[in-house]
């Protein structure tokens, strides 16, 4: 190759492409170069194909990545175009397809973090925001009916530089260099039609046998997270609760969706920590240790509101009580959370800047509201901000290799 | 570019007008921050416009990461 390597070569070309603009402008250059051709990490089989996207209802995994985008394709057909590329290596990943062996004299068509020989065991999620449907792409008319840029509801500071996007990529995978991996995949592919918004990641602890009414998993308070939710793998509980139906009023390209909530929820911990025990439990409503509801003794026992009615066990401001006081409307108008921790340094003050980035998937934003209406004014308030997020729709699943995600609503 | 154009319209004339029109919108995008003969600072950049010259220019990049291949260095 005579002296002229490849990257050389890429930042000359960059350079003339410029025309003496470095002194100016920062010039973003390409991918570093990656060594080998791979594909790799656990055996979680997903299937791409099919109604729904895979990686809402899947069980809680390991490591999760919010990934929250501008869309600055210029028309409806290069918003097609992107989404179409989103898809097909959604596709690769998701199904965890070994990538084509490539001329060594290309780059890569992977990035090689994983190594060679295993599935990615990623799932990725695709949703979009209210802000998309806006005059760029004449979709004005084609917004799902409750999509709206999320207003403030409680307690909120909302950084501008971590709330709302055109499109918002959820990544779940066993392992945190499959998130890497699949964060870099999917925008080398669409580097012309989307910009990064804001990124979050963070971690849960997965369940080895998910077991409804129980979870070993816990929030950066040392509470229980995730004993009330639903049961994913329960389709008949997911149609009525997460998955929009051809008789819900949305736009018909909308069916097979669902309303996904995010809230970058900040903890301060430092303060949390100093509270007593009894004082913890009482906001939240649960024994800290074994997740049981106060005044039971078992995490998978129910509340018994009707012989509470004062708040004497459980108080009635208690966190638990007030997102799901166990009514009839309560019960069928529950969210699936799909959140988990995350941790991103310290701030000025020299507080650990960590929290809960909240998901919920529900089939009626309405459903996430009226929760977010009771929890208002909680006592919970005094230890968390909600400093980011925003209101997403995700989209239809693709049902087969010419579909792609989206293709309803830009088809339509 | 154009120093590579004679090659490339033999081995890959989809390359090359795929970089030309790439680089044709990265130009665009950095025109109107000519000020003789440099360029505004980065910071006058309005936000949209960074997000379309970051845009544009990691497009162009994906593009030209083909070029060694494209020209035949093996």
């Amino acid at each position: 190759m005579s002296g002229l390597t490849r990257r050389g070569m890429l930042q000359t070309t960059l350079a003339v492409a410029a025309a003496g603009a470095a002194g100016g402008c920062a010039v973003g250059a390409g991918d570093g170069g990656a060594a080998s051709v791979a594909s790799a990490g656990s055996a979680t089989a997903r299937q791409f194909h099919g109604a729904h996207q895979v990686g809402v209802v899947e069980h809680p995994a390991a490591f999760g990545l919010l990934a929250a985008f501008r869309v600055v394709a210029p028309d409806r057909g290069a918003l097609a175009q992107t989404l179409r590329a989103v898809s097909a290596e959604a596709r690769n990943l998701v199904d965890g397809r070994t990538p084509e062996p490539v001329d060594p004299w290309e780059p890569p068509s992977d990035t090689g973090v994983l190594g060679v020989g295993q599935r990615t065991g990623v799932s990725v999620t695709v949703a979009v925001g209210a802000s998309l449907f806006d005059d760029r792409f004449g979709l004005r008319r084609a917004r799902p009916r409750e999509l709206t840029v999320m207003p403030y509801l409680a307690n909120d500071r909302l950084d501008p530089d971590r709330t709302h996007g055109d499109v918002l990529v959820t990544l779940q995978a066993d392992r945190p260099d499959a998130l890497q991996h699949a964060l870099r995949q999917l925008m080398r592919r669409t580097r012309s039609g989307l910009v990064l918004h804001w990124v979050l990641d963070g971690y849960n602890r997965p369940d080895e046998r998910p077991t409804p009414g129980r979870t070993d998993n816990r929030n950066l308070m040392g509470f229980k997270d995730g004993t009330a939710n639903p049961d994913g793998t329960d389709p008949a509980l997911m149609s009525q609760l997460v998955w929009v139906g051809p008789r819900d009023g949305e736009p018909a390209w909308a069916v097979g969706g669902s309303y996904q909530a995010v809230r970058k929820i900040r903890m301060f911990v430092e303060q949390w920590d100093r509270a007593p025990l009894r004082e913890q439990e009482q906001i939240l409503g649960r024994h800290k240790v074994s997740g049981a509801p106060l005044g039971s003794s078992r995490e998978e026992d129910e509340p018994d509101y009707a012989a509470d009615p004062h708040g004497r066990q459980i108080p009635l401001d208690a966190h638990i009580r007030l997102a799901n006081p166990r009514t009839p409307h309560a019960t069928a108008t529950r969210m699936l959370r799909r959140g988990f921790s995350y941790s991103r340094g310290f701030d000025r003050a020299g507080q650990l800047d960590r929290g809960l980035a909240f998901v919920s998937y529900q089939r009626r934003l309405e459903h996430f509201l009226e929760v977010a209406r009771r929890l208002k004014g909680e006592p919970l308030e005094e230890y968390t901000v909600t400093e980011g997020g925003g209101f997403f729709y995700v989209l239809p699943g693709a049902r087969s290799e010419r579909d792609w995600l989206g293709r309803s609503l830009l088809e339509a | 570019m154009e120093t590579f154009a004679p090659v490339l319209e033999k081995r890959d004339p989809e390359l090359l007008e795929a970089a030309r029109t790439e680089i044709a919108a990265v130009e665009a995008g950095l025109a109107p921050y000519r000020r003789g003969a440099g360029w505004a600072p980065y910071t006058k950049l309005s936000d949209a416009d960074r997000d379309v010259l970051t845009a544009r220019l990691g497009a162009l990049a994906e593009t030209l990461s083909r070029l060694p291949k494209a020209l035949g260095l093996s």
